[in-house]
């Protein structure tokens, strides 16, 4: 309490900004307390352990990185890196379109448009693994909606998993990502839009760029903080991508769609090689930092034109 | 702060206090020894060790259970994770397989000198022998089995010419009845099996390999994919599906359709274990089913997968004393208690006196044990349980593609990169 007041005191005499340097730093103080704890404290230990051997069970013992260099000459993690880069460069565009798309169709002010973003927000609200169970139960040959109505339409008898080849499997898997996450794009950019002032929509209309290009020469460049937001977000939980492949595909065909998220959580939690595991997880969590980064600055570049 | 409110808080901390008192008196009081015990549901409700426990409890007042039942699924983790922060069970009734894994990580008491004083040491089956021991001391104690045999429905078999009777004793029988029962028509079909489940098909399959004497793994896990019993094996499922006597579904099935095609009355032939008898016997008493024993290559050859747990004492455990008392009981006494509940005793004799004579089918099943197999491996999840790992690899591609040899010389690359990390 005393060391606040003094303080303060302090910093009246010593100018405006040194006092809101000291209070402010006191105000955050929990925020980085609880950070510390619950971030960079076990990240900290995940660095230590990706350079010891650590069993799950029983002692660990450094071995400097030879968790490294085993992870760079791991095929089977060669090819998850590869089917989950792949992933990404499928899910990240489309689901900007179809985000941007929504957005475009119901940004109106209409009941129905009210309506359809409740309806179409609702998949974002649902847990990660219920939806991909959800997904699971829903295209399953035996029980599943999807195949009766085809089925029932007459395209065939849709005995053959749509998990047990490829692309098919990495298809399904897409499919339902841009079910459950076109919402939240559409959100984002529906915000964005409507942070564009009218008077450039006006005048741009009596200049004569409406609809489409409006949209080219106006909208999306006045989006681009917005567009790189989005971006960062998609491609970073893109590269993150477990639960829905471990629900619906698990691994197949063959593991072509073993992610690399999925991988690692075998070697820490099924071949118990928590250290091996921490040093693919320290790959991955480097790999998404310099992506954002590069991210940001390309998005904050083209604001300062 | 005043008086009054310093003698608040004071005796709020003195009461907060007071359980942990509790907790020290525990250790010296003359009440009865704790013991406490953990282990995945088993049995056919998933209660017996809960009933094990309470037939104990009721008739020792020196010692009690005090049991927790944690799902399959993370038993392991939790074990292990648990016994790391000093915060682990006395006793665990673990998975047979997890044995070896625990025991090379040095989780468990050495039981040799116990197993050493006991009358029945001969009288168990061999699978869960071979599991209760790593570098050839005894770590865990056989407990609950579960064999696996071979199904199968009489009547298509007499509609098909077939003696229903006699099930059949070899790959070639197998091979033929199959193609006479697909050949009814009618949707019937001869064989099943879950193909896309690395789990069912070590219980249902892999007998197939262990009959002939052949096997995945040597005696102290080595991987042997090689092994030319298991081409065979790969040969003898794949031979049936070409020829479409097994259903397409069961490529694709990932174990949830296990029981049900062979409810259905319309598949001939299905490697199980004697948990589909009661179902049998109360939902689906049109079906007219007999058990064999699973066959190998050739006539007179059998093997099976017998299951269950093995019961262990942890490194560390408060009363080491009386879990052992608890473990000679459970091994033997407490064996009865099991073959009472319908669950096949590891005890073999006990198993002939107390367990066969409730049921005809049981017959097979007491047969299965004695020549019953479990893979010991100190990375068994990773090997076999793993749906992405070298064995599921195996046996949801080469069975139905027929490129076993690429099949097996993958494998064997994999499961030989795996046990190089295993603790031997």
């Amino acid at each position: 309490m005393s060391a606040i007041k003094s303080l303060t005191a302090r910093s009246q005499y010593a100018g405006k900004k040194r006092f809101s340097i000291s209070a402010g730093f006191l105000f955050v103080l929990p925020a980085i307390i609880f950070v510390s704890i619950f971030f960079l404290w076990p990240l900290y230990k995940l660095i230590m352990m990706s350079f010891q051997d650590f069993p799950l069970l029983g002692d660990p013992s450094w071995i400097g990185l030879d968790n490294y260099k085993e992870a760079f000459t791991d095929d089977e993690f060669k090819g998850s890196f590869k089917i989950t880069v792949i992933y990404t460069l499928i899910v990240t565009p489309l689901l900007f379109i179809t985000g941007l798309g929504c957005a475009l169709l119901i940004k109106g002010t209409s009941r129905i448009s009210i309506l359809f973003r409740t309806v179409f927000f609702v998949p974002v609200v649902i847990g990660f693994g219920s939806a991909a169970f959800l997904w699971f139960w829903f295209i399953n040959p035996d029980t599943g909606y999807l195949p009766q109505i085809l089925r029932d339409l007459g395209f065939g008898d849709m005995k053959e998993s749509w998990t047990s080849t490829m692309p098919l499997a990495l298809i399904m898997v897409v499919l339902m990502v841009v079910w459950k996450f076109t919402a939240f794009q559409m959100i984002g950019f529906m915000t964005g839009l409507q942070a564009i002032p009218q008077e450039i929509n006006e005048s741009a209309a009596l200049d004569g760029a409406t609809g489409m290009k409006n949209l080219r020469y106006i909208s999306l460049p006045l989006l681009r903080r917005t567009i790189g937001l989005l971006l960062v977000l998609s491609v970073s939980g893109s590269l993150l991508a477990f639960d829905q492949f471990y629900i619906i595909t698990a691994g197949r065909p063959e593991g072509q769609t073993q992610t690399i998220a999925f991988y690692l959580f075998r070697q820490a939690f099924l071949a118990f090689r928590l250290g091996y595991g921490a040093a693919l997880s320290v790959i991955l969590a480097v790999l998404l930092m310099i992506i954002s980064l590069i991210q940001i600055k390309l998005s904050r570049m083209d604001t300062h034109e | 702060m005043n008086k009054r409110k310093l003698v608040v808080k004071t005796v709020a901390v003195v009461l907060a206090l007071t359980p942990f008192l509790a907790l020290t008196s525990n250790a010296n009081a003359a009440g009865p020894v704790t013991l406490t015990f953990w282990s995945r549901p088993q049995g056919e409700n998933g209660g017996i060790v809960k009933q094990l426990a309470d037939a104990y409890n009721a008739t020792h007042t020196d010692i009690q259970l005090k049991i927790t039942i944690i799902p399959a699924n993370d038993f392991v983790t939790k074990v292990a994770t648990a016994y790391q922060s000093g915060e682990g069970p006395d006793l665990t009734s673990v998975d047979l397989i997890y044995v070896p894994f625990l025991a090379s990580a040095g989780a468990l008491e050495d039981l040799s000198s116990l197993v050493a004083g006991l009358s029945y040491k001969d009288k168990w089956d061999p699978a869960h022998v071979k599991l209760s021991m790593y570098n050839k001391k005894w770590y865990s104690l056989p407990f609950t089995g579960d064999a696996s045999a071979l199904f199968y429905n009489k009547d298509l078999f007499k509609k098909a010419g077939l003696d229903p009777e006699k099930g059949p004793a070899s790959y070639a029988e197998v091979i033929d009845a199959a193609k006479k029962i697909t050949a009814l028509g009618g949707g019937n079909k001869g064989f099943y099996f879950s193909g896309a489940c690395a789990g069912c098909q070590v219980f249902t399959f892999a007998p197939a390999i262990w009959a002939s004497g052949g096997d995945m793994f040597g005696p102290i896990g080595e991987p042997k994919f090689t092994d030319p019993n298991v081409a065979a094996g790969l040969r003898y499922y794949n031979t049936m599906w070409k020829n479409g006597y097994v259903p397409e579904g069961a490529k694709t099935d990932d174990g949830k359709n296990f029981a049900s095609m062979f409810y259905s009355g319309k598949v001939g032939m299905q490697v199980s274990g004697s948990f589909m008898i009661p179902e049998l016997t109360t939902n689906h008493k049109d079906i007219n089913f007999g058990i064999v024993p699973i066959p190998g290559p050739k006539k007179g050859q059998s093997s099976s997968f017998n299951g269950g747990d093995n019961i262990a004492l942890l490194k560390g455990a408060a009363h080491p004393a009386e879990a052992r008392e608890f473990l000679k009981w459970a091994t033997n006494e407490g064996q009865k208690v099991l073959a009472q509940q319908k669950v096949l005793p590891t005890r073999m004799d006990i198993a002939k006196s107390d367990y066969v004579p409730q049921n005809p089918y049981y017959g097979v099943f007491y047969k299965a044990a004695a020549v019953g197999v479990a893979p010991w491996s100190t990375v068994y999840p990773a090997m076999v349980n793993d749906a992405n790992g070298p064995w599921s690899r195996l046996i949801t591609t080469t069975i139905f593609s027929g490129e076993i040899a690429k099949g097996v010389a993958a494998a064997q690359k994999t499961a030989e990169k795996i046990y190089k990390t295993a603790k031997k």
